[in-house]
């Protein structure tokens, strides 16, 4: 799991489960969505971050939540698909 | 108080759980089930079967998604044969109008139904060899085309005979099972698809469904199947817990219907207004009770049959979320339908939803979050519950289908607008306080809201969009 983006993630992710009043600590490999800790609203405010931060052009995937259900799923997508892009992290 | 915990945590419980993995605890755990299922379905032998064929599937490892198939057909297929149900009844009633009698309903509704579903896997097959064809980009969109031309077809005074018959038969078919034809379509570009055995699997699935699909498709499967013994002991022992809850609701629902409807003698929405339109209605009071009572029963039959459900499917193995969660507890209103409904949300924001909000209005964030809420909430929700009734149309003809279906259509617009507002202001940062006045303020906004939006929700059709305007004006004591 490439650490940097990781680490520019969580964050936003724990931030986001505290909003759903989960103080629960998160792991690489907690599920988010499918385990109910985060619901579908909230994943629209993750594509719109990865869309922000890393310029992910979630129209041109095929996506599926469960591509985004943990922070090491998150990491890989987004590693896919900003090379797809070109994008340098 | 001892026994509730002790029941709370039965799938925590190390020595239960080890129970359950054994025969005799496996046999208890299916002989308990089955008799509290048939306490609803008032029919051991229906519960024998359904959770017979739960149990069986779970415990058989290999060859999963072929018994999954098996087991949903030849349930469909005995359904629509030898049971009586809605489809035979809306097929029979175009048979009659077009005078054909050549072979009874059962037999045209069974035929019709193993050719949609060759027809369904031919599909499936064809998407998934031309990834770049309409009905691989477009499913849903092709989906909703498709039943609405089958609707003008057989409805719209184009054909008469035999061919009305059966392209009516096939729109029936067709509506029944189109949201888990949906699901089997997206499911078909996805990295990790399942087989098609398991897609056919999933058209109503052994553990029982309605036109929405309770457990959505392949790709939730895949991921929730319990993987061990452990697993999926403990998998079973929720969806016990969920069966016990569900039963609960079904008695607290027969005890309060008992309460309101014979002793104080409120009745449903739709005959209160009955009442009114008759010039004798009760007082405001009682109206106001018969929709306080309306929305409780509404509640509690969706917690009661979702979470049924749902503890089948566990019984299985599959660790599905509840079906309802808590919903005293939704201080918005997409929460509220989050936890009543999980699964007709899901279908929603799958369909509808992500697909709105990934490509249209990107650079336009309050509104793009609107917008696709509105897709899901309004002309997602429309669109479910019109085809979903589109039998209507043998009595009622086309013209009137849609008119009749208007009070339904603003529903709906009012309920996205609602949503999607609240959306954007927690896209925006707000939540609900969480002090206990805030928790207060945040539960009465939302159930007033969806409360009184029922008057316009009640499907039975009997009452226009103008008369149901007037009772609501009526019930805050405008007179019109």
């Amino acid at each position: 799991m490439n650490l940097d983006i990781a680490a520019q993630l969580r964050p936003f992710l724990q931030n986001l489960l505290n909003q759903n009043m989960d103080a629960q600590d998160l792991a690489d490999n907690d599920s988010l969505f499918l385990s109910g800790r985060i619901d579908s609203f909230s994943l629209m405010q993750v594509i719109m971050h990865l869309e922000e931060k890393f310029q992910i052009d979630f129209s041109t995937v095929h996506f599926e939540a469960s591509l985004l259900d943990s922070l090491a799923d998150i990491v890989a997508f987004v590693q896919e698909h900003s090379k797809q892009s070109n994008l340098v992290l | 108080m001892h026994l509730l915990r002790i029941f709370f945590t039965l799938d925590k419980n190390p020595w239960v759980i080890e129970a359950a993995q054994n025969p005799l605890g496996k046999l208890l755990l299916f002989v308990c089930a089955v008799l509290i299922f048939s306490i609803e379905s008032h029919d051991l032998v229906q519960a024998v079967l359904f959770l017979g064929m739960s149990f069986t599937y779970a415990y058989i490892p290999r060859y999963k998604d072929l018994l999954l198939l098996l087991f949903t057909q030849c349930l469909g297929l005995y359904r629509i044969a030898f049971s009586p149900n809605d489809l035979h009844s809306d097929i029979a009633k175009v048979m009659a109008q077009e005078h054909f009698s050549q072979v009874p309903a059962w037999q045209l509704a069974l035929l019709i139904y193993v050719l949609y579903l060759l027809l369904a896997w031919g599909t499936l097959i064809y998407v998934r060899q031309r990834p770049d064809s309409l009905a691989a980009r477009r499913p849903i969109l092709l989906l909703i085309l498709g039943a609405f031309a089958l609707l003008f077809l057989s409805s719209g005074g184009l054909i008469d005979g035999a061919w009305r018959v059966l392209i009516w038969s096939f729109l029936i078919i067709y509506c029944a099972y189109m949201w888990f034809f949906a699901y089997a379509l997206i499911d078909q570009s996805s990295r990790t698809r399942s087989s098609d055995s398991m897609q056919l699997g999933m058209f109503h699935p052994f553990w029982g469904s309605t036109t929405l699909p309770y457990g959505k498709g392949a790709a939730l499967l895949r991921k929730t199947r319990a993987t061990s013994g452990h697993e999926l002991a403990v998998t079973q022992i929720k969806g016990f817990k969920l069966l016990v809850w569900a039963i609960l609701m079904l008695a607290l629902d027969a005890a309060l219907k008992y309460g309101f409807e014979n002793y104080l003698h409120v009745h449903s929405i739709e005959y209160e207004m009955d009442a009114y339109l008759s010039h004798a209605p009760q007082t405001r009071l009682w109206q106001w009770l018969s929709l306080i009572w309306s929305q409780i029963d509404f509640v509690l039959w969706f917690s009661m049959w979702g979470n049924m459900v749902i503890a089948t499917a566990r019984f299985a193995g599959f660790r599905l979320p509840r079906s309802t969660w808590r919903p005293l507890e939704s201080r918005t209103l997409i929460e509220y339908f989050n936890r009543i409904i999980y699964y007709f949300k899901e279908l929603m924001v799958d369909l509808f939803f992500t697909p709105t909000f990934l490509t249209c209005f990107k650079k336009h964030p309050r509104f793009r979050m609107f917008f696709a809420t509105f897709m899901a909430a309004g002309i997602g929700n429309a669109l479910y519950h019109f085809f979903r009734d589109v039998s209507l149309v043998a009595d009622l003809g086309i013209q009137e289908l849609f008119l009749s279906f208007s009070s339904y259509a603003f529903y709906c617009a009012v309920l996205a607008t609602g949503i999607g507002l609240s959306q954007v202001r927690m896209s925006h940062g707000y939540r609900p306080s969480s002090t206990r006045l805030g928790r207060l303020q945040a539960f009465l906004c939302v159930w007033g809201f969806v409360t009184i939006l029922q008057i316009f929700g009640d499907e039975t059709r009997s009452h226009t969009l103008g008369e149901r305007l007037h009772y609501l004006f009526y019930l805050f004591g405008i007179d019109t």
